[in-house]
């Protein structure tokens, strides 16, 4: 059995805002030069690690209320093009339902900077069992 | 850049210890994620050891109480790191010179299951094995126990090197 998300601990800062949608959520979170860990992911060429972006998504399936606990597989994760910090982060989960209760997600995040348009940086699909 | 400091080498085995594995790895504190490599003789699989520290920043969140699992983010780092020194020092030997990596991705994964939780204090064991190298990209497979519990299991990790 693992631990409820709350009952764990997170690599990442808190994220900027989570909206519920029709399908789950979306959450954004701008990557701020002085994330923990960074410093060292690499010295004069930081990359915001990959699997941060999965911590990211944890909190954004946590805040569901339909999520009463957090998926245990990770079926697929996929990384496009690196995120960076100063890089705006949006993830965008929709969960997948079977009988009325949700047994997986699947989740795209889109990352810019500025005012450029979103590119997509990853997708993961998560689910139960 | 040094030739990896090798504790041990045997015809069997070849233990890499954290000095060796600073000077194969780009990644520098506080996201050195792996202790000690043990390096199988056909270096096609290790086993890496990392003890979680109660001091780490993952802990550092003074809003939150009690001993907390681990991040799973953090436990694949960790599981990744070990099956990325295996890569490169395979590359190392093979090149007959220093690596020089200067930025590792991870580019994809699949069959990705979770098993259970690491707190602090636990020892994380990894056994990585490399299977496969196509160009800068290597693919690589492995599961992780903490205290002999298996706590995560990847059925394939992708990483890309610069």
């Amino acid at each position: 059995m693992t631990a409820t998300a709350a009952a764990r601990a997170s690599c990442t800062t808190a994220l900027d805002t989570v909206e519920m949608t029709p399908d789950g959520a979306v959450g954004v979170k701008t990557i701020g030069p002085d994330e923990p860990y960074l410093s060292g992911h690499y010295p004069g060429a930081p990359v915001y690690p990959g699997v941060f972006l999965l911590d990211l998504c944890e909190k954004v399936l946590a805040a569901c209320p339909s999520v009463e606990r957090p998926f245990d597989r990770v079926d697929s994760l996929r990384f496009f093009a690196p995120v960076y910090p100063g890089d705006l982060v949006r993830i965008e989960v929709s969960l997948r339902r079977e009988a009325g209760r949700v047994t997986g997600a699947s989740i795209v995040g889109h990352a810019m900077m500025g005012d450029g348009d979103g590119q997509k940086r990853f997708t993961v699909r998560v689910s139960s069992g | 850049m040094t030739t990896p400091t090798t504790l041990n080498t045997q015809a069997a085995h070849t233990t890499l210890d954290s000095a060796a594995l600073l000077d194969l790895l780009p990644h520098r504190p506080p996201i050195v994620m792996i202790d000690l490599l043990r390096v199988g003789a056909d270096r096609s699989s290790a086993v890496g050891h990392k003890t979680i520290g109660p001091d780490e920043p993952c802990f550092q969140d003074t809003e939150q109480t009690g001993s907390r699992a681990y991040p799973r983010g953090l436990v694949v780092e960790s599981l990744g790191q070990a099956a990325a020194a295996l890569w490169l020092l395979r590359q190392r030997e093979r090149r007959d010179g220093p690596a020089t990596v200067k930025v590792l991705y991870f580019a994809k994964a699949q069959g990705v299951r979770f098993l259970g939780d690491a707190h602090p204090g636990d020892e994380l064991v990894h056994e990585v094995r490399f299977e496969r190298e196509v160009g800068e990209t290597a693919i690589m497979s492995g599961r992780t126990s903490a205290g002999g519990v298996p706590i995560a299991v990847v059925d394939s990790l992708i990483a890309a090197s610069r």
